[in-house]
């Protein structure tokens, strides 16, 4: 494998050193350029004591083109369909090399504290969401506590 | 205002020329902000020679190295701009400040430097037309990179083609009104059809051309080699290849005996192998009339698509001629413009061009008017139609052959002269391919029109 671009290589010792509050992304051992993603859902928000887990991978033109991110933890959300994938502009159109991976994290997390069901990527879910929100809030609050790991359970285990 | 600062207004204003004029004098500002023209500040954008920098994009540190700057001060190493902007060129948009926050654009000619035309025109000009595929096509014809650009569909008679989306329906429509086949030319003079980007099909429809051309990608080749390599069982018509020496023939369908040189009944023959004097015409009428049907429809088949097969290659034959009359004529005008520059002038020699391009659509026309005569219902006016092709064909064939002579190795250093002599002939001749098309097309037009002509759908 070629070696790792500097960026790449300085952007992980921040990321580790000085992490974004709430999340946490750690390179596999294997392949540097895979993370391995943790983040809370945002409070006040229907993700609320969830932590979910997410992969990044940095493809070879990275800064050049977008990391590919995507949802492990099943979730609810009208933007993030069920294998996981994001609608989410920076992580196309609007990518720049001058966003970083804790940047297109922290976008993420503020996706899940503001859905955009007006933009859908899980055409049904958004529909929910669209007609009963306070049902739909309802359901994610539940795939929440029934599939995300708890944040206080992972707290008092470290 | 200065060249690349409209030429970005009109990329962000998507090439609407009025949409631009509207927000210009709207709102002068905002437009310019919204394309990422910075008028205000006096930082220049350009490249710069720097020593100790570091980048914020590949994260190096650089004892010395060569930067690139909008006027808005964000400044990268030339790598990392470079190969940003090889990234955004493709998408065809305005290439903004590689920080999010930042609006400004790339003027267009900045990205010369990086390549030797405008890449980034080109790509907006093509993801433009992607962008309204209704309304542009690109010429289908071979290496031509010519663009056809709809501005209005024609309205005449009775075709009721209002809207440019109805060409998409036309394609696959029962319709037989040839009117409303949108033959366009490309800037390079080939025409084709806008609604199935096919060559000029007339009289063809495209719903005709596109079976025509499914039915030979079926069945020509093996009908070719079928045509070619068997005889048909004189009992049941069965496609029999000959595997061995013997004349002696058993049909393995039918097991009846034949004669494969005359296809007459093996026991008429007797002892004497190879005398096939005992043929006789009424041998034929052996075979059942169903049987003949069945192989009758084969050969009619044949019969079209051997004539459609045989103008297509006769075209491109043309096409190599009319090149080499072309060159012998580049040749000879050249010569005579240096000594006597005021006896002939390329005007002279007009009429040639004009017989180059009636040959061409005149053997098109040909060929397709067999696809159409093979779905044509035997009629009077179809016998009608074929004589018009009869003559339409005469006289295309005439005009080939004159070109034929003009190259042929016999006629070596006589051809400027024979070009001369006949001048009038192809003239006339290419007239009168041109009318006599006409003639055709009209009459295959009004005849399907009025109901004369009616098509089967096989």
């Amino acid at each position: 494998m070629a070696a790792l671009p500097r960026r790449i290589i300085k952007e992980t010792e921040r990321l580790i050193s000085d992490p974004v509050p709430g999340i946490t992304a750690y390179p596999d051992e294997s392949n540097l350029r895979a993370f391995t993603v943790a983040m809370d859902g945002p409070d006040s928000s229907p993700y609320e004591h969830g932590v979910f887990d997410l992969e990044l991978y940095l493809p070879d033109d990275y800064p050049m083109c977008p990391p590919k991110v995507r949802f492990l933890t099943r979730i609810y959300h009208p933007n993030i369909d069920k294998l996981g994938r994001i609608c989410l502009d920076v992580l196309k159109d609007n990518w720049s090399p001058a966003l970083q991976i804790r940047t297109i994290l922290l976008s993420i997390q503020a996706l899940l504290a503001s859905p955009n069901p007006d933009d859908p990527l899980a055409n049904d879910v958004a529909e929910d969401w669209k007609k009963d929100e306070a049902k739909a809030i309802g359901v994610a609050k539940e795939w929440t506590s029934k599939y995300a790991k708890s944040h206080t359970a992972s707290g008092s285990a470290e | 205002m200065d060249f690349d600062e409209v030429l970005m207004m009109l990329h962000h204003c998507k090439w609407q020329q009025e949409e631009l004029m509207d927000r210009f004098y709207d709102n002068r500002e905002k437009l310019l902000a919204d394309c990422g023209i910075n008028k205000s500040n006096d930082t220049v954008c350009g490249f710069n020679h720097v020593s100790s920098f570091s980048c914020s994009i590949c994260c190096e540190d650089y004892s010395a190295v060569e930067t690139f700057s909008l006027s808005c001060g964000h400044e990268f190493c030339i790598n990392c701009y470079g190969s940003y902007v090889r990234t955004e060129v493709t998408l065809g948009n305005l290439i903004r400040c590689m920080i999010p926050s930042c609006n400004l654009s790339i003027p267009h000619m900045v990205t010369h430097g990086e390549y030797s035309h405008n890449v980034l025109l080109k790509a907006a000009t093509i993801s433009h037309i992607s962008g309204r595929k209704v309304n542009y096509k690109w010429c289908p014809a071979p290496d031509c990179d010519g663009l056809v650009h709809l501005l209005k569909a024609r309205k005449t008679g009775q075709s009721r083609l209002e809207d440019v989306n109805e060409f998409e329906e036309l394609v696959d429509s029962e319709s037989a009104d040839l009117q409303s086949i949108p033959i366009v030319l490309c800037p390079r003079d080939h025409e084709f059809c806008y609604a199935c980007q096919y060559e000029n099909h007339l009289p063809c429809t495209c719903l005709l051309v596109k079976r025509w051309i499914k039915k030979c990608n079926d069945d020509s080749e093996t009908v070719n080699w079928i045509d070619a390599n068997t005889r048909a069982c004189p009992s049941c018509t069965a496609s029999i290849e000959k595997n061995g020496g013997c004349n002696h023939m058993t049909c393995s369908t039918c097991k009846h005996q034949f004669c494969w040189i005359c296809l007459g009944e093996w026991s008429l023959h007797g002892t004497n192998y190879f005398r096939c004097n005992s043929f006789s015409s009424d041998m034929k009428e052996q075979i059942g009339e169903q049987k003949k049907v069945k192989r009758e429809s084969l050969q009619r088949y044949l019969h079209y698509y051997k004539r459609f097969a045989l103008h297509e290659s006769s075209m491109k034959g043309d096409i190599k001629t009319l090149d080499k009359v072309h060159q012998k004529m580049s040749i000879f005008m050249e010569e005579q413009s240096k000594t006597n520059p005021n006896i002939l002038s390329w005007i002279d020699v007009q009429f040639l061009q004009d017989a180059f391009r009636a040959l061409t659509s005149g053997r098109k026309t040909l060929k397709w008017a067999y696809c159409f005569g093979f779905y044509l219902q035997k009629g009077n006016y179809a016998d009608v139609f074929e004589q018009i092709q009869e003559y339409l064909s005469r006289s295309v064939e005439d005009l080939s052959k004159i070109f034929e002579q003009i190259i042929h190795k016999d006629n070596r250093g006589k051809s400027t002269a024979i070009i001369m002599n006949q001048k009038l002939d192809i003239m006339n001749l290419s007239s009168l391919i041109t009318k006599r098309r006409k003639t055709l097309m009209e009459c295959a037009s009004s005849g399907l029109a009025d109901g004369l002509l009616k098509l089967e759908m096989l």
